[in-house]
């Protein structure tokens, strides 16, 4: 083995690959660090806006689900997949709910609006629990992050959990 | 002297191809800019180089293992470093790509050094 003019070429042509994949490994490792940090920076949080009795066996709830990402470098989309109601000792189940597909472009600080329609025999059972006194409830549902990335798109489901508590209206 | 020589060319290419490997990773791929086949072609052109820089088949073999070597290793660095929390934690996440990169950059070390040597003449 020796070096000699005629070994320039391939010297310069492994210094250039040397070059080109150490910067495109640099640059990969950025995205795949900012889209570590997006992905444990996620927070959600769930705030009961509104409940009311609209009918004899019907009640209405109302809720934000807050989705924060502090300091948001790769474009991502939520979308809401589906929730339980529950009471807060999980004893009572109060019904299954979803919003449809309906994906949501997340920015820093993101507000999804949900509803539920409680009635027929998951409506009995909240009059019980609030005739009982039982005011804490559990919202527990997951949704789908999928993030934008150079060479396609990835997707995640994260668990939304969020205890609330009802007054009696 | 020789030996000094071969080392700097061992740590360079190895280098080189470990970085190329890391972008055809599947961890790495999405974030990659550049498609699989263009990491796979990079790891290819190392060989070449090394290829054209050894003499002899003995002497392209022992380059090939040495540069899958320090491939291997900077493979396992580029995978570790940025997920050093998830990775300390369950280490096999890492390790099969890092496996699979390794024999990827050895089969692509021979053929690049076969290929170099034929259009060199030996």
């Amino acid at each position: 083995m020796r070096f000699d003019r005629r070994r320039l070429a391939p010297v310069g042509l492994l210094v250039l690959v040397l070059v080109v994949s150490g910067v495109l490994l640099a640059w990969a490792e950025r995205r795949y660090a900012e889209f570590l940090e997006t992905l444990q920076g996620i927070q959600f949080s769930v705030q009961l806006t509104d409940f009311e009795q609209i009918s004899p066996q019907q009640a209405r709830l109302r809720w934000v689900v807050t989705v924060t990402i502090p300091n948001p470098k790769t474009p991502a989309s939520l979308e809401l997949l589906d929730w339980h109601v529950r009471s807060a000792n999980e004893r009572t189940h109060l019904g299954y709910y979803t919003t449809g597909e309906t994906q949501i472009a997340l920015a820093s600080v993101t507000q999804i609006p949900v509803e539920a329609l409680i009635e027929g025999p998951n409506f009995e059972k909240l009059q019980r629990l609030l005739e009982a006194s039982e005011t804490a409830l559990l919202f527990a549902g997951s949704a789908r992050v999928v993030f934008q990335l150079p060479r396609g798109r990835e997707s995640k489901i994260i668990p939304v959990v969020g205890v609330f508590a009802l007054q009696n209206q | 002297m020789k030996f000094l020589r071969w080392l700097a060319l061992a740590l360079v290419a190895g280098i080189a191809a470990g970085a190329s490997a890391a972008l055809q990773s599947s961890e790495l791929l999405k974030f990659s800019l550049v498609p699989a086949l263009f990491a796979y072609a990079l790891t290819v052109l190392v060989g070449v180089s090394a290829g054209l820089l050894v003499k002899g088949v003995q002497e392209g073999l022992m380059m090939a293992l040495s540069i899958t070597f320090v491939g291997a290793i900077t493979l396992f660095l580029a995978l570790y470093l940025p997920t050093r929390e998830v990775a300390a934690a369950a280490p096999e996440l890492i390790l099969r790509s890092v496996w699979w990169g390794t024999l990827t950059i050895f089969v692509l070390m021979l053929i690049g050094i076969i290929v170099a040597r034929i259009f060199s003449g030996e």
